[in-house]
C-alpha cells in the first residue's frame, strides 16, 4: 500500500510537471506573432500581488488574445484530454475489454446527431446563442445511453456482451442518421463534418468554467470505484465473491463515464483515441492498478490533448486540422511503438 | 449560395483599355464581323489571364461608351463560345429554352428580359418574384433527371457543379455552359456574353454599364481617403468563414475603400480568432441570414476590445448581394460602402 502511494506519487508529481511545462509551452504558441517574453509578462500581471510589479508594454490585442483565447483554450484541452481520458479507463475497467473506449456505447454518433441537426438547419446559434450545439448534442447522447441501456438490460441485470452490441447497434444507425443529414445539406456540410471531426476553436472560457465542477465529480465517482474495478479484472462472479456490488458498479462506472464523455463530445465534437489510448499508455508504464491508472491518465490526457490541439494549430497556421484527425495521427504510431517496446521486454 | 472566386483585376485601367479596344474594333466593324463574333478565343470570361485588349466582350461592334446611339446588335449565329471549364459551346440560334442553376445566374437571365424563356432554376433562386415560380430542377448539386425533364437548350450554372452531374448531361447532349466570374469585371463580361448568346446584347450593354456607373460612382466617392484613414473590414459570410484575396468579395471591399483584414489569405477559410483579435477591424460585416450570428460574434472570447466591437459597428449584410456574383452586386458594393464611410457614401 505504501508502495503504491509511493510510486502514485513520484508518478503524479512528473506528470503534473510535464502538464505545468505543455500548458507553458502551448499558451507561448499560436498564430499570432506574440513573443514569448510578451506572453509571460501577459500572465504574470494577472497574479495578484508579483502582477502589479509588471509593467504593461503590449498592445491591446496581445492580451486579449492570451487571456481570452489561447488560456482558455488549453485549459479546455485540460479538462477534456482529463476527462475523455479517465472515461476510457473507466469502460475498459469496467467492460474488460482493451478494445473500449468511451464512444463504445454509441455516445459520440448520439451526439453528433444533435449537433448535425442544429448545423444543418442553420440553428446553431439560435435561442441560446452558442449553447445551443452542446446542449442538443448533448441531450441526444443521454438519450443515446438511455436507448443502448435499455436494449441491453435483461431481467434487471446488464451482460456485457449484449451491452456491447446494442452500442454498437446504435453507432451504426445514428452514424447512418448524421451521413443522411449531411448528404440533405449543401452548404453547411463542411461545418457538420467539423463538428464532428473535433475541435477546441472559439470556446472561451464559458464552457470551462461550466464543465470543470462536473468533470471534477464525474472523474472523483469514477475513483471511487477504482479498487472494484481492479477486482473486475478477476471476472465478475469472482469480484462479487469478493464483496463489489457488480450491478451498481457496472451502472454507476457506466453513467459516470458517458457523462463525462457526453458532456466532452458536446463541447468539442467526438475527439477519438484519447479515451483509446491514454489509458493503456497509462497501463504500460505503471501497471494494472486501477487506483494509479485513473489519476494519472487523467494528467496524461491533458498533455496528451494539449499537445495535439497545439500541432492542429500551429502545423498548417492560420487553417487549424481538426483535432480529431491530430489524435489520430499522434496516437496510432506511438500506441505501436508502445506496443513494441512491451513485447520486446516480454520475450526477454 | 454560389462560391464563386475573383481576382482584383484595377477597373479603371480595363475600362480604358476596353474603350480603346472599343475604338479599334469599332473601325473594322464592317468587315467580317461574323468571322470574328465566332472566334472561340475572344470568349474566356473565366481565364483571369486574358490581357485587357483581347477581352473584347464579345459584342460585334466593341463597346459603344454611351450605348443606345447604335441600333440594336444582332447576334450572328453559328455562335461558339468557351465557357469557364474550356469547353466550346456551340449555339445554332437563339436558345428558347433557358435552365439556370444557380441563384446569381437566374438573375442575370431576369435582367436581360428572357424571363419567360426560362423552363427552370435552381432551388435557392428567389429573386426576381417571378423567379420563384419557376419549375424547380435542383441546386448545384445537379439533380440529371429534373433538368431533363425540363428539356432546356441550354443550361447555365457556376463552375462548382458537380463533375458527375456534368458529365451525365453532357452524355445527354443537354448543353450546358459554366461560368465562374472571380471579379467584378469578370461578372459583367459574363452578362456580356449572355447577352450575346441570347441575343439581347442591347439589355447587356445597358445593364453593364449601370452596374460600371454604380461602382464608379461608389469608387469616386471614397476616393479621397487617404491610406492611413481607409477602415479594415472584416467580413463573415458564414459562421467562422471569411474570405481573403482574390475573391470577388474581397475586391467589393477594396472598391469600397475599405482594407480587407484577411487580405493575407486566398479564397474562402476558415477564420484564426488569434489573427482577427490581431487585425482589430474597423467594422464587422456578417451575413444576415444566419439567426444569431450577431450575438456570437460579439459574444466571441477575447473580441470585446475590437475596435468594430467597442463601437459597435457590426453590421449585417444581405447575402442575396453580396454573395450572388450577379447584377445586384453593384448594389451590394453600395451597401457596403454607405457602412464604412456613412458620411462619404450616400
Amino acid at each position: 500500500m505504501n508502495g503504491m502511494r509511493r510510486r502514485l506519487f513520484l508518478w503524479s508529481g512528473a506528470g503534473l510537471a510535464l502538464l505545468v511545462a505543455s500548458v507553458v509551452a502551448s499558451v507561448s504558441l499560436g498564430s499570432a506573432n506574440i513573443s514569448i517574453g510578451q506572453v509571460w509578462k501577459i500572465l504574470l500581471h494577472q497574479l495578484p500581488v508579483v502582477g502589479d510589479g509588471v509593467r504593461v508594454d503590449w498592445p491591446g490585442p496581445s492580451e486579449q488574445i492570451i487571456l481570452k483565447v489561447r488560456l482558455p483554450r488549453v485549459v479546455l484541452a485540460v479538462l477534456i484530454g482529463a476527462a475523455l481520458s479517465v472515461a476510457g479507463a473507466g469502460f475498459q475497467g469496467v467492460l474488460r475489454n482493451p478494445l473500449a473506449d468511451p464512444y463504445t456505447l454509441g455516445v459520440a454518433s448520439g451526439a453528433s446527431v444533435g449537433a448535425a441537426f442544429l448545423i444543418l438547419f442553420g440553428l446553431q446559434y439560435a435561442l441560446i446563442g452558442s449553447w445551443s450545439v452542446p446542449l442538443a448534442a448533448f441531450c441526444t447522447g443521454i438519450a443515446t445511453l438511455w436507448i443502448v441501456y435499455r436494449l441491453a438490460q435483461m431481467q434487471g441485470k446488464l451482460k456485457m456482451e449484449t451491452l456491447i452490441l446494442s452500442g454498437v447497434v446504435m453507432q451504426a444507425f445514428l452514424g447512418a442518421a448524421v451521413s443522411f443529414m449531411v448528404s440533405l445539406s449543401t452548404n453547411v456540410v463542411n461545418d457538420i463534418l467539423f463538428w464532428i471531426m473535433g475541435s477546441l476553436t472559439m470556446r472561451g472560457w464559458t464552457y470551462s468554467l461550466l464543465l470543470f465542477p462536473y468533470l471534477a465529480a464525474g472523474m472523483a465517482v469514477l475513483y471511487g470505484y477504482a479498487r472494484a474495478l481492479n477486482l473486475f479484472a478477476l471476472g465478475e462472479r469472482q469480484a462479487a465473491h469478493l464483496g463489489v456490488h457488480v450491478e451498481r458498479t457496472k451502472l454507476i462506472v457506466l453513467a459516470a463515464s458517458t457523462l463525462l464523455t457526453a458532456a466532452a463530445v458536446s463541447v468539442t465534437g467526438v475527439i477519438g483515441f484519447v479515451g483509446l489510448i491514454v489509458p493503456h499508455m497509462v497501463r504500460l508504464l505503471v501497471g494494472p492498478d486501477y487506483r494509479m491508472i485513473l489519476p494519472l491518465s487523467a494528467v496524461a490526457g491533458a498533455i496528451y490533448l494539449i499537445w495535439a490541439d497545439t500541432l492542429a494549430r500551429m502545423l498548417l497556421s492560420p487553417t487549424e486540422i481538426p483535432l480529431g484527425v491530430v489524435t489520430a495521427f499522434l496516437g496510432a504510431p506511438f500506441f505501436a511503438y508502445l506496443l513494441q517496446k512491451q513485447k520486446r521486454t516480454f520475450r526477454g | 449560395m454560389c462560391r464563386d472566386i475573383f481576382t482584383f483585376d484595377g477597373i479603371m485601367k480595363k475600362s480604358f483599355a476596353l474603350l480603346l479596344a472599343a475604338c479599334v474594333a469599332l473601325g473594322s466593324a464592317g468587315c467580317g464581323a461574323a468571322d470574328r463574333a465566332g472566334t472561340a478565343n475572344d470568349e474566356a470570361p473565366a481565364g483571369g489571364a486574358q490581357p485587357p485588349g483581347a477581352a473584347q466582350s464579345g459584342t460585334n461592334g466593341g463597346k459603344g461608351a454611351a450605348g443606345g446611339e447604335e441600333p440594336a446588335k444582332k447576334t450572328v449565329y453559328p455562335l461558339t463560345v468557351r465557357d469557364a471549364s474550356g469547353k466550346e459551346v456551340r449555339f445554332d440560334k437563339p436558345p428558347e429554352r433557358i435552365a439556370s442553376l444557380s441563384p446569381s445566374e437566374t438573375e442575370v437571365l431576369f435582367a436581360l428580359g428572357l424571363g419567360d424563356k426560362i423552363v427552370g432554376v435552381d432551388d435557392y433562386s428567389n429573386y426576381p418574384e417571378e423567379a420563384k415560380n419557376k419549375p424547380k430542377i435542383g441546386n448545384l448539386q445537379g439533380n440529371a433527371e429534373a433538368i431533363i425533364a425540363a428539356n432546356p437548350d441550354v443550361v447555365f450554372a457556376g463552375l462548382s457543379l458537380n463533375k458527375q452531374s456534368v458529365d451525365k448531361l453532357t452524355e445527354l447532349n443537354i448543353k450546358l455552359f459554366t461560368v465562374e466570374p472571380k471579379s467584378l469585371d469578370q461578372i459583367m463580361e459574363r452578362i456580356l456574353l449572355y447577352g450575346k448568346i441570347t441575343d439581347r446584347q442591347a439589355q447587356a450593354e445597358k445593364l453593364v454599364a449601370d452596374m460600371r456607373a454604380e461602382i464608379k460612382a461608389v469608387a469616386d466617392a471614397v476616393k479621397d481617403v487617404k491610406p492611413e484613414e481607409k477602415k479594415k473590414v472584416y467580413i463573415e459570410f458564414s459562421p467562422g468563414w471569411t474570405v481573403g484575396s482574390g475573391e470577388y468579395m474581397s475586391e467589393l471591399i477594396d472598391v469600397a475603400g475599405g482594407i480587407n483584414v484577411a487580405a493575407d489569405l486566398t479564397g474562402w477559410k476558415r477564420i484564426s480568432e488569434e489573427k482577427i483579435i490581431e487585425q482589430n477591424p474597423d467594422i464587422i460585416f456578417y451575413s444576415a441570414e444566419v439567426p444569431g450570428l450577431e450575438k456570437t460574434i460579439r459574444d466571441r472570447s477575447g473580441w470585446s476590445q475590437i475596435a468594430a466591437i467597442k463601437n459597435n459597428r457590426v453590421v449585417p449584410f444581405n447575402p442575396d448581394l453580396i454573395s450572388r456574383p450577379g447584377p445586384r452586386v453593384t448594389e451590394g458594393l453600395r451597401e457596403m460602402a454607405k457602412a464604412i464611410y456613412p458620411d462619404r457614401v450616400k
